[in-house]
């Protein structure tokens, strides 16, 4: 019996410990819809549908002489479009490129995401960037 | 005998003692003066109107010997009418008449001698018509006559043998023709001859004007003006050699004149040959009357001898008159122009001229010049031709406009010449002696009106020695030198009189030309030039037409270091207004020749073959670019052309270009180059530039350029030679236009074009690549610059290239390549792509054949510079089967390892994916499983070129390693196993998927654009 109770207490504390590990939502899907502000980078979350569960998104760095106008009929290719899919604390990224058909896929993930801030954080680099939400 | 003598002679001295004491008897006692004068002052009376003075008259016999004669002392006549200049209009001392005596006794007065000294004339024509002279009474007063028969009547008088005249002064004023002159020193003798009489006339000298103009002032004059009647019945009288003079200017006037219908009538038929001797101009201008000399320009000065033949014919009445011709010598003249107009002194001048004057019919009147010589410096010219249309039609005396035609013969020394170019610019000078013809036809008011298009020209000069020099910059010389011109042209296009147009020819052995200016040396052998031109005067505007045709032997030219020469060279070039519009030029220029050698400096030498160029254009004033504005048509063909520049140090041959070119089409037939160990073929065709230009439709076209093989490393070792050779040329130009460099803008592609450029290249050499079968596209379309698909084969792999760039605007720019490796070795991959080592440091450890898949694109700005936010990329590398490490390393790490004994040193697969997104590369972790051992590698890089990698070895047991920094500052941790659960789910269970998605996602989509296989 005590040899029993061992191990359902190990069990307990393993799966504990394995739940304990999952990570924990940050915000909603809902919440990122909109158009973000980062200083001269702007960021836009469409709800539109992308298919495979993904939807539209664009961005752009007026610091570096890009304006919104300048992604108009790029028809979701290249230059600041991508298909976006919200994770637990992340956001998948899929940008298709323009010359071909390759799609250039990353995880960026986020610490911060309400209604008004976005916050992007990149563990590697222990960087973050802040968007606001203006729309 | 003696007494037959002495009778005679007593008889004769009788005789002759009688005939005294007659003479002696009839003069002292009968015919004293008392009886006398008034004898003779009733003959005055009968004969004057006016009042009239005779002192006295005596009987003569001496003086007017064998006749008896008058002697009247102290004749005045005396006749006042208004306006004379005197009362007094004869005074003469001394009158001697000579008569027949018997006939006179009967009333019939036959004047025999008639002599008259020392006279005095006051002679006055009023304006109505009216003179003081008008006071002969010739008809008899029978009246008289009836009421004293017995008194002497004047029945008759007449005039028999000699008349003189000597007068001191008379004056003669017409008020009517406004004419006041004044002769002193007459002397006018009238000599009856057998058939007819002289007339002699001299005056010392004679002063006259009429109106405003003085005609003579003191000249002298003589006529002699002998007349005989040939046929008194026909009224017909002979001139023989009278002569007339003023002061030293003769003539002589010889001829038949008739009277027609009388003596007194003005109706004559004449035949009279007037001939001057030599006439002195100079003298002759000083003689003219002021009005008249001063006409003539006071920069004109002339001197020579001038005489005349004249001969007038037919009809003189008051409508007709008798035709003339003249024949008119100029000999010594000489003179010139104002010098600082017209520097140069004519001497020799010689001339004969024969003319033709008909006043009746007055458009019959011709001049003909038989001979005009003129010499000047070394220079002279002799002009012959003729002149007609001189006078017009119709009642009225009036110059018409005349034709003349006109040779000359031209020897002309240049040099002569420098005059007319010389220029404060510089020394000018020409040289050679130039002998031809030239032959003019004109009317004189065209050339008075300088109406060019009228004048008939053609001339055939020849110069020899010809050298030339203006303004110190240009020169040239020509041995023999030929100029033939015809002007207007042969063959006319257009027959309006306003077109001015010229035929002209010029031939020469040898033509040398340097103009300093550019500097421009050129040297001609056997050049022929055909030209005409045709330019309307009256329309500035209008553009001339004009042809030309020539041919060279040979051409050497330089201009400053280039050094250009040719050999049967030959062609057309024609300028003329388009038929739309007469305003805008259209211009053709055919050119041919056999070859063509050129050189600049040491650095550039080129020479072809033949060669041949038809080009024409159609000018648009209202385009705005040149292509438009010049509406170029071109036909290229060049054969065996080869070009050596040092700048590339491999020659470059070019077998044939053929091309032609237009707005609408460009066509490129035939075209190969072979450069250094390359060779290059283009041809194809490009439509629509015009209309492109204008914004009116798509630049289209489709080019193909071929190759069987290219070397592009030694391309690339040209391309860089070239820049070094560029960048020591401009180091200078680079310092002082840094800040244009800077400013430089960035290639735009042309919107509005669809070119596709189709390439083929058999076999190239890149880098160590031997590469075959290159084939793909060049497309510029809307706005992007693609390289589509571009397929080879090397021996490493079968590979595929895409590249784009666009242009949505300057600050705006996108550059993107799409690659693709299929069977590439591994190592060879590393070779062809060094940077790959230090994404997926392992791949270096591995042989075999992979794939390798890559595509990313970026937005730069208008200096280049990325735009990190749009960069974004995905690269793909899989291969299976691949060897490990070589043998002997294997086997050492083997041993440490403990692998098992069956272990072989290769893997099954390795798949690694890489996405870029902005300035950061993700390697997403991939698996290696070798023996009993397997590790997963993945991590970042990030553009700053600091890396954040982790490698977990997953079997036999779980070990972590983060290799993190850069390589300069590389920190090994250990770490937690991050990979684990992607690799080892039957441990973790809880696989993770989303890493794999992502994977899936990159390698598919990087395989949907592979062509190859």
């Amino acid at each position: 019996m005590k040899q029993l109770t061992k191990i359902v207490i190990l069990l307990i504390v393993v799966v504990a410990a394995l739940t304990g590990c999952k990570k924990k939502d940050i915000g909603t899907r809902e919440q990122l819809i909109g158009r973000w502000q980062s200083g001269q980078e702007y960021m836009v979350f469409y709800d539109e549908n992308a298919g495979d569960g993904y939807a539209w998104g664009k961005e752009w760095n007026e610091g570096e002489g890009t304006v919104e106008s300048d992604l108009d009929g790029e028809d979701y290719h290249g230059n600041g479009w991508f298909r976006w899919k919200k994770g637990s604390d992340y956001i998948t990224i899929v940008a298709q490129l323009s010359i071909s058909e390759a799609e250039a896929a990353v995880d960026c993930e986020i610490s911060v995401l309400t209604d008004e801030t976005l916050t992007f954080y990149n563990a590697r680099r222990k960087q973050t960037k802040t968007f606001t939400k203006i729309r | 005998m003696k007494r037959t003598l002495k009778i005679v002679g007593a008889t004769l001295g009788g005789l002759l003692t009688m005939v005294v004491l007659v003479v002696c008897i009839a003069m002292y006692v009968v015919f004293t003066p008392k009886r006398l004068t008034p004898i003779v002052n009733r003959v005055a009376d009968s004969l004057l109107t006016c009042p009239h003075e005779l002192e006295e008259v005596n009987l003569t016999f001496v003086r007017t010997f064998p006749n008896f004669g008058l002697a009247i002392k102290g004749l005045y006549i005396i006749n006042p009418v208004d306006g004379a200049p005197s009362d007094t209009l004869l005074a003469v001392p001394e009158l001697i008449v000579s008569v027949d005596v018997m006939k006179a006794l009967d009333g019939d007065v036959v004047i025999r001698r008639f002599t008259l000294s020392d006279a005095e004339a006051n002679l006055y024509i009023a304006a109505d018509g009216a003179t003081n002279f008008d006071i002969l009474r010739l008809s008899v007063d029978t009246t008289e006559t009836d009421t004293t028969p017995s008194q002497w009547q004047l029945k008759s008088l007449r005039w028999d043998e000699d008349m003189q005249i000597r007068a001191n002064a008379v004056r003669l004023k017409d008020e009517r023709d406004s004419i006041d002159a004044a002769l002193q020193g007459t002397q006018v003798r009238l000599a009856a001859l057998r058939d007819g009489a002289r007339l002699e006339v001299d005056v010392e000298h004679v002063s006259a004007t009429m109106g405003e103009i003085r005609y003579a002032d003191g000249v002298a004059m003589h006529l002699s003006l002998p007349v005989r009647v040939e046929n008194k019945e026909e009224r017909r009288v002979r001139i023989e050699r009278a002569d007339m003079a003023v002061n030293e200017f003769a003539l002589t006037v010889d001829g038949v004149v008739t009277a027609l219908e009388s003596w007194t009538a003005v109706q004559y038929d004449c035949d009279v040959t007037v001939t001057t001797n030599e006439w002195h101009l100079s003298s002759l201008m000083a003689l003219l009357p002021e009005q008249y000399s001063r006409m003539v320009p006071k920069e004109i000065v002339a001197d020579g001898d001038v005489q005349m033949q004249v001969h007038a014919m037919g009809r003189y009445d008051s409508l007709t008159m008798p035709v003339v011709d003249a024949e008119i010598w100029l000999r010594n003249g000489q003179g010139h122009y104002d010098k600082k107009v017209l520097p140069y002194y004519f001497d020799a001048v010689d001339a004969d001229l024969m003319a033709h004057v008909d006043l009746n019919v007055k458009t019959q009147t011709t001049a003909d010049l038989k001979r005009l010589y003129v010499r000047t410096g070394k220079t002279d010219i002799t002009l012959s031709g003729k002149v007609t249309d001189i006078l017009k039609g119709g009642k009225e005396f009036a110059l018409a406009n005349p034709m003349c035609l006109l040779n000359a013969q031209m020897n002309v020394h240049m040099p002569d010449a420098d005059y007319w170019l010389a220029s404060d610019k510089g020394t000018s000078w020409v040289k050679g002696q130039m002998k031809g013809t030239m032959k003019v036809k004109t009317r004189l008011d065209d050339v008075t009106a300088m109406n060019l298009n009228k004048i008939q020209l053609q001339g055939d000069l020849a110069i020899r020695d010809f050298a030339v020099q203006y303004e110190d910059s240009i020169l040239a010389d020509a041995d023999h030198l030929r100029l033939t011109f015809t002007a207007p042209k042969v063959e006319r296009k257009s027959m309006d009189k306003n077109i001015l147009s010229a035929d002209c020819q010029l031939e020469a052995d040898r033509l040398h030309a340097d103009m300093k200016g550019m500097p421009l040396l050129a040297d001609m052998q056997n050049v022929r030039i055909c030209a005409s031109a045709e330019m309307n005067t009256k329309d500035t505007t209008a553009i001339p037409t004009l042809d030309a045709e020539f041919a060279l032997g040979s051409l050497v030219a330089d201009m400053d270091t280039i050094h250009a020469q040719t050999t049967h060279a030959q062609g057309k070039a024609s300028l003329a207004a388009t038929k739309r519009d007469k305003t805008m030029p259209r211009l053709m220029v055919n050119f041919s020749a056999d070859d063509m050698n050129a050189r600049m400096g040491e650095s550039i030498k080129v020479n072809t073959g033949a060669l041949s160029i038809e080009a024409a254009s159609r000018y648009n004033k209202k385009a705005d670019n040149l292509l438009l504005k010049w509406n170029p048509r071109l036909h290229f063909d060049l054969k065996q052309g080869h070009a050596d520049l040092a700048a590339l140090g491999t020659p470059v041959e070019v077998p044939q270009i053929k091309f032609n070119y237009s707005n609408r089409d460009f066509t490129i037939d035939t075209s190969r180059i072979v450069l250094g160990r390359s060779d290059f073929s283009l041809a194809g065709e490009v439509k629509n530039m015009g209309k492109w230009l204008r914004h009116q439709d798509t630049l289209q076209g489709t080019l193909r350029f071929t190759s069987d093989y290219t070397d592009v490393n030694e391309m690339l070792a040209l391309v860089n030679r070239l820049n070094s050779a560029t960048d020591t040329t401009t180091v200078a130009e680079d310092k002082t236009s840094a800040t244009e460099t800077t400013e430089n803008e960035p290639f735009m592609v042309p919107e509005r074009v669809d070119l596709a450029l189709k390439t083929v290249v058999k076999r190239a050499d890149v880098f160590d690549q031997h590469l075959k079968n290159l084939g793909g596209q060049l497309y510029v379309k809307d706005g992007k610059l693609i390289l589509e698909e571009m397929g080879f084969i090397c021996e490493a792999a079968k590979l595929q290239l895409t590249a784009m760039y666009r242009t949505p605007r300057k600050n705006h720019i996108y550059v993107g390549l799409d690659y693709h490796m299929v069977d590439i070795d591994l190592q060879q991959l590393i070779g062809m792509i060094p940077q790959l080592d230090t994404l997926v440091p392992m791949l270096k450890e591995f042989r075999g054949a992979a794939q390798f898949h890559i595509a990313a694109e970026t937005y730069v700005n208008s200096h280049y510079d990325i735009k990190y936010s749009t960069l974004r990329g995905a690269c793909s590398i899989e291969g299976k089967d691949l060897k490990v490490l070589d043998n002997e390393t294997f086997s050492t790490m083997a041993k440490i390892l403990m692998f098992k004994k069956k272990t072989e040193n290769k893997i099954d697969s390795i798949s690694a994916q890489i996405a870029l997104y902005k300035d950061e590369v993700t390697v997403y972790p991939f698996c290696v499983t070798m023996d009993n051992y397997m590790v997963a590698v993945g991590g970042n890089h990030y553009l700053d070129m600091n890396f954040d990698y982790h490698a977990s070895l997953l079997k036999p047991l779980y070990i972590g390693v983060d290799v993190k920094g850069n390589l300069d500052d590389l920190k090994i941790r250990p770490a937690k196993c991050r990979f684990a659960k992607d690799f080892r789910p039957l441990f973790h269970r809880d696989v993770d998927t989303h890493s794999a998605e992502l994977r899936q996602i990159i390698s598919s989509s990087l395989k949907k654009n592979v062509k190859i296989q």
